[in-house]
């Protein structure tokens, strides 16, 4: 398969890689294709669809959504919002684009858009997203 | 002891299941299990609901919304309670996977 073809994947794999080297990060990570048994809390990236930034570049315009889930019954809100907290800074940091890159050696996110946050409740469960709108390329540069 | 209070009871005797609030065991009756696992963003949810009836008599105060109660070694999510104050008889859990 071509690596223009799994670029949606290499971001959620390089997102989830961020949350899995963070040493104050104890909260399960998933990618959004992952087929393994959930629960909460967790904490999900998702990477929709992509769209070619000038035809024929190479590069991709990337909405890169990560979301955290917490049961209302198993946690404070403020408990919840702590987590949001170091979440949120882990991928609003300013050196982002370059850590992400450094997760996947095909994979390079060449800049940041926008960043954006979200936030809801869900049945029982609180829910905070961070989306970030990046430029990324499926090689190594 | 009214004529209700005494069908729930024996409901209860004809087809018991114990279930654990907390640390104390009671025995009541499973009335639906419905069962189903989702598949989401991040991998397959959970998605079972099921109604438990029990004797009030055993429930003098009732458990929390949203509290647990395991089941047939199953970890379920207390999210309605029902209850019949007229005669006092009869409490119903409504009861979702704790996971979803």
């Amino acid at each position: 398969m071509s690596d223009y073809n799994t670029l949606e994947q290499k971001l959620e794999g390089a997102a989830k890689d961020v949350l899995d080297d963070a040493s104050a990060w104890t909260i399960t990570a998933y990618t959004g294709e992952d087929d393994e048994d959930i629960g909460t809390p967790r904490v999900v990236c998702m990477v929709e669809s992509a769209e070619e930034e000038q035809l024929g570049t190479g590069n991709w315009r990337v909405s890169l959504t990560v979301r955290l889930t917490s049961n209302a019954d198993d946690s404070t809100a403020s408990a919840h919002a702590a987590n949001v907290e170091k979440m949120r800074d882990l991928f609003l940091d300013d050196d982002i684009a370059a850590t992400l890159s450094g997760n996947d050696a095909e994979f390079h996110v060449l800049g940041i858009y926008s960043r954006t946050t979200a936030k809801g409740i869900e049945e029982r469960n609180r829910f905070a997203d961070v989306t970030l709108e990046l430029l990324a390329a499926p090689y190594n540069l | 002891m009214s004529e209700y209070t005494d069908d729930i009871a024996e409901m209860i005797a004809d087809l018991p299941v114990s279930y654990v609030i907390g640390v104390t065991t009671y025995t009541g009756t499973i009335g639906t299990v419905d069962k189903g696992n989702d598949l989401t963003e991040g991998g397959f949810l959970d998605d079972v609901d099921a109604v438990l009836i029990a004797k009030k008599s055993d429930h003098g105060t009732l458990p929390a919304i949203g509290s647990k109660l395991t089941l047939d070694s199953v970890v379920y999510r207390i999210t309605r309670i029902t209850t019949t104050p007229a005669d006092n008889a009869e409490v119903r859990f409504a009861l979702q996977d704790a996971t979803q």
